[in-house]
């Protein structure tokens, strides 16, 4: 929340317009963030929140409300290329879709009880291993 | 039937703002064989109905600004289409370490990130950054 603060203290050039910022460094944001959906498979919103954040200094609940809608569209389009590369499996898709699903409304419930800090320590660990296991690993 | 257990498991990650959706595509390779370019259409192909139940709700709590999305999609489709069209031609050993740098930059981030995401601590006080 200080970014924030410092945000109001300081509007500087970026902020003079009630905190929404220029279309064109917008598109350069989302440029970056739908190559890496496109080329990772994921990671559009975990790019996209942070920057808006830090860099355009846009307020985290309507910085994760907006990044939403943009991330599905995206990666609408970039399962259409996986697709016509064969790289995706229905059945697959569909048993994980239905899984995420119930987690996810699992989770939104469970953010009101649980310290959120712990658990994206354990999360970050989590990460470090799988990071260090593709990076050199077989 | 495991994979359901496990896509729940990273579901509920997402479902608290913490983006388990990185962890999936690891889940997949590691926990359940499926090659690295499979396991990235998968997450993306499931991502869609997660997603669409999310929107709905930031919508309904008006937390989304269609400007901003709107200029976001501007930049984030062309770069879907070519991030994807280059992932597709690019071969399955060097795309999994392309995306362990990704996990190990977000992974840090996760780490040290000091600020609470927007659920949580931020809950009362976001309600008056709007």
């Amino acid at each position: 929340m200080s970014a924030l603060a410092a945000a109001r203290r300081d509007p500087g050039i970026k902020g003079r317009q009630s905190g929404r910022p220029a279309w064109w460094r917008l598109a350069v944001l989302g440029l970056g963030a739908g190559f890496a959906n496109g080329f990772l498979g994921t990671g559009g919103g975990s790019l996209i929140v942070p920057l808006l954040v830090f860099w355009l200094r846009t307020p985290e609940r309507p910085a994760h409300g907006s990044a939403l809608p943009a991330v599905m569209l995206t990666s609408v389009v970039s399962a259409v290329v996986y697709m016509r590369h064969a790289f995706v499996n229905w059945d697959l898709s569909l048993k994980v879709a239905l899984g995420g699903m119930v987690g996810a409304y699992i989770g939104a419930k469970l953010t009101q009880r649980l310290h959120p800090l712990l658990l994206r320590r354990i999360f970050a660990f989590f990460m470090l291993v799988a990071a260090v296991r593709m990076l050199w690993g077989r | 039937m495991w994979v359901i257990v496990a896509a729940a498991a990273t579901g509920i990650l997402s479902g608290m703002a913490v983006g388990g959706g990185s962890l999936l595509v690891p889940v997949l390779v590691y926990l359940f064989g499926v090659p690295q370019h499979q396991a990235q259409g998968v997450t993306l192909v499931s991502f869609v109905p997660v997603a669409a139940v999310a929107v709905y709700a930031h919508w309904r709590s008006r937390n989304i600004i269609w400007g901003i999305s709107a200029g976001i999609l501007l930049g984030s489709l062309a770069g879907a289409v070519a991030g994807a069209t280059l992932a597709a031609v690019t071969k399955a050993a060097v795309l999994r370490r392309v995306f362990g740098l990704y996990l190990a930059g977000m992974g840090l981030y996760a780490f040290f990130q000091r600020d609470e995401p927007a659920s949580a601590q931020g809950q009362g006080k976001g309600q008056s950054d709007r």
